[in-house]
């Protein structure tokens, strides 16, 4: 899943850099579809984080920004931790869950208000 | 509607071949391979796209169904996609934040529908070579640039 995500990611990217210029490849940022949205971030390393959420999920954005922070704290720092391989660390699940549920609520209380 | 700048503007069949590629954002001259290997690359990724799509959605699809994508976005450019039931593929890339499309493309569905499938010096599954398709896409184009 995450291996065709990549390789779409650079194929989009090559399709919009009429230069050739292959430095940084900016690729897919968002996917929207009737039922679902997907956003992504890539870091300068070309780490990606990818969400899937409702299509009205506006706040994804941030969302993924805060959680490339929890991962900076909780996965990089982590001592045992060899960087490009699975993260296994429940500190670093459970962060990232209290957060993307706070957001999704915070999120479906801002579209009841709509 | 709100002002939408197509840049531009890809049919493919569903075997793959592109029968339309035009181009409305101005002077940039592409030589014929690199015309054939963006077409290619296009089509590729609409396909890759669309397996990743219906494989990743939380909706359960039942046998047949596939997941319909509206839009993607990099930071350089938007690619509005609509399917038809035919397997047609209209496929339409603009500005990044650019609103909804899949009614603009509905419109260029129909313009195709009207200008060349009952067209009938056309042969459908064919390269689209009509003038009078490319004047009412141009010109509707021209329109919702607003």
């Amino acid at each position: 899943m995450a291996s065709v995500f990549h390789g779409l990611y650079l194929n989009a990217s090559s399709l919009g850099q009429s230069s050739g210029d292959l430095r940084v490849p900016m690729g897919i940022e968002k996917i929207m579809t009737e039922s679902f949205r997907l956003e992504c971030l890539r870091t300068l390393t070309g780490i990606k984080f990818f969400l899937t959420a409702d299509p009205d999920a506006d706040y994804l954005k941030a969302l993924l920004n805060d959680i490339y922070i929890i991962y900076t704290d909780y996965v990089l720092k982590d001592p045992f931790y060899v960087v490009e391989m699975p993260i296994r660390l429940s500190s670093f699940e459970n962060k990232v869950m209290s957060y993307v549920l706070e957001a999704s609520e915070k999120g479906e209380m801002k579209n009841q208000n709509r | 509607m709100a002002p939408r700048k197509v840049d531009t503007l890809y049919i493919f069949a569903r075997d793959g071949s592109c029968l339309y590629l035009r181009k409305f954002a101005g002077e940039m001259k592409q030589d014929a391979k690199e015309v054939e290997i963006e077409k290619k690359n296009m089509f590729g990724l609409l396909f890759t796209l669309k397996t990743f799509v219906n494989s990743i959605t939380p909706r359960n699809l039942d046998e047949q169904e596939k997941e319909p994508i509206r839009y993607f976005q990099t930071a350089q450019y938007q690619l509005h996609y609509m399917e038809t039931a035919s397997g047609l593929r209209f496929a339409a890339s603009t500005p990044p934040n650019t609103r909804n499309m899949q009614v603009a493309l509905g419109r260029i569905y129909r313009l195709y529908v009207d200008y060349v499938l009952r067209n009938p010096s056309y042969r459908v599954g064919t390269v689209i070579n009509l003038a009078g398709f490319n004047q009412r896409v141009d010109a509707y184009v021209r329109e919702i640039a607003g």
